[in-house]
């Protein structure tokens, strides 16, 4: 079987495990209500403080990092072949399950960018962010990017996962949490020490929010695009090291015999 | 009512052993310290220190709320999967005070946040916040535990016939959360909101904790104590209702192990 029938079978399971998670109904009105609060709680820190500036710069930074947190979940979801009893198959299978496990969770990223870009075009004007129409459009096509890059760092939780699954959740929240804190989401990363802001240029979601950010500024092309290439950049080398382990988890686990256990 | 206590006492024996076996039922108490660091970055890069007690104290707050709402959800299922449930239903003891028996030790375990927050604080950002009136403290966290736990008992309960509870129980913290006016004082919401909210034991309890630390005078704190335990009261008696027909209702289906 070749590459891309491989990739085209993955994307249909995980198509099918996406209408596992939510029916339309828990989509709309769990998930999404839970969306829209959680953007609407940190926005709302600005009331408190009493300054609108601030509650747009939140506003920006908790709705475009739904996107981050969704891809997060590919953590857990790395893990359901586990559950589901194939992985043993999968590693029996001729075309290994490198491919398969990377991109059986691709529809985070889809759900991601669906959820995080209209959490904000749906609460910019309550918070007096103003977003035409190219501003809209450029936002949406960035967050998709803060979604595609920030995958590759949920597949890196999810290869530790494979391990340790009943920490599947443990990991994927610190890593998320993490990130909220040090990658200019709720603060500047400039409010850090230099190490810190160092640690957080590291994850392509950094990049990829200041894009965000720029763009609806109406900040220079150049500007923006650097900062989308730096997100790419930076996903590149954690894509890399989430393909190494999740090699390392197979080649290890046949090896023990270990593949169907963990923990 | 006499013969539910050891039920009470073995299903919180029974909780506190399950925290032992699968530490990632912890996964709230792991978060708290990290929630406590933005909310503190947001205060202290605002400038308002006056803001960092509400810092501290909302994800303490929101650990304790978080982990009764996805333990019960979680309870729910992994009995449901092991083929528990059945047997729980088959026993005298009434299902409400079993995972009130289950739910107290969660939330008990949970306040483990507030000293987890109150360190990150301390040590984390140099802020250390004192608990300027002590008994009206410990008297609302009490008020608060014992709404936190009914809330579980009320989740629970709904559980017990949803099919889609992860999905649901994964999406109800932030709206809890807000509602809770865990950061932001529900009184900053817009007023229908901010309406809703009052009929929530936990807007009441925010407020009050967050006054508790504060040198002013406490205003009114008898008429808000009484508030939260009426509410939380409130909350257990729609519980317990509810567990009761519910589960009637899945009984005479058949669909303990399906609903």
């Amino acid at each position: 079987m070749n590459a891309i029938a491989v990739l085209r079978q993955t994307m249909w399971s995980g198509w099918t495990d996406l209408r596992s998670v939510y029916t339309p109904t828990t989509w709309a009105f769990g998930w999404m209500v839970r969306v829209l609060c959680q953007v609407v709680f940190y926005s709302t820190l600005g009331a408190l403080l009493g300054d609108a500036e601030r509650a747009r710069f939140l506003l920006v930074g908790a709705a475009v990092f739904i996107a981050v947190n969704e891809t997060m979940m590919a953590s857990a979801s790395t893990t359901w072949e586990r559950f589901s009893g194939t992985l043993s198959l999968l590693a029996a299978a001729p075309a290994g399950m490198v491919v398969v496990l990377a991109a059986r969770s691709w529809f985070w990223v889809a759900s991601g960018t669906l959820s995080s870009s209209i959490a904000l075009l749906a609460l910019a004007p309550f918070f007096g962010l103003r977003l035409g129409l190219g501003d809209s459009l450029a936002a949406v096509a960035l967050i998709l990017l803060t979604a595609l890059t920030n995958y590759a760092v949920g597949l890196c939780c999810g290869s530790l996962s494979l391990r340790f699954h009943r920490l599947r959740n443990v990991f994927s929240n610190i890593a998320l949490l993490t990130m909220t804190a040090v990658c200019g989401v709720m603060v500047p990363a400039s409010f850090w020490p230099a190490g810190l802001q160092w640690f957080a240029a590291a994850f392509p979601a950094s990049h990829a929010l200041e894009a965000v950010r720029l763009a609806i500024a109406d900040a220079p092309a150049a500007a923006v695009l650097a900062e989308a290439a730096l997100a790419a950049g930076t996903s590149a080398v954690w894509l890399a090291l989430a393909a190494t382990a999740l090699g390392w988890f197979q080649t290890d686990a046949r090896r023990t015999g270990s593949i169907d256990f963990g923990d | 009512m006499r013969g539910s206590s050891p039920a009470f006492w073995a299903a919180a024996r029974f909780q506190l052993g399950e925290f032992r076996r699968d530490p990632g039922t912890l996964l709230m108490l792991v978060t708290a310290p990290f929630f406590a660091v933005i909310l503190l970055s947001v205060t202290e890069h605002g400038g308002r220190a006056d803001l960092a007690p509400y810092a501290i104290l909302a994800p303490a707050v929101m650990a304790s709320i978080g982990m009764a709402v996805m333990e019960a959800g979680e309870t729910i299922f992994r009995d449901r999967t092991a083929g528990v449930l059945e047997a729980v239903l088959t026993t005298p003891a009434p299902l409400a005070t079993v995972l009130l028996g289950r739910i107290a030790a969660i939330t008990a375990v949970s306040l483990a946040g507030i000293a987890e927050c109150w360190l990150v604080g301390a040590v984390g950002f140099g802020v250390v916040v004192h608990v300027a009136h002590p008994l009206v403290f410990a008297l609302t966290l009490a008020a608060t535990a014992a709404g936190i736990a009914a809330t579980g008992v009320l989740m629970a309960a709904v559980f017990v016939v949803g099919r889609n509870v992860r999905s649901f129980q994964n999406s109800l913290t932030f709206p809890l959360y807000l509602l809770g006016g865990a950061m932001v004082p529900v009184a900053l919401l817009p007023s229908g909101v901010e309406a809703l909210s009052r009929v929530f034991f936990l807007s009441w309890a925010t407020d009050l904790l967050r006054d508790s630390l504060a040198p002013e005078p406490v205003a009114a704190f008898w008429p808000r104590l009484a508030a939260v335990l009426g509410l939380a009261a409130a909350t257990f008696a729609a519980g317990s209702w509810l567990s009761h027909r519910l589960v009637r209702r899945v009984r005479r289906n058949g669909t303990v192990g399906f609903a």
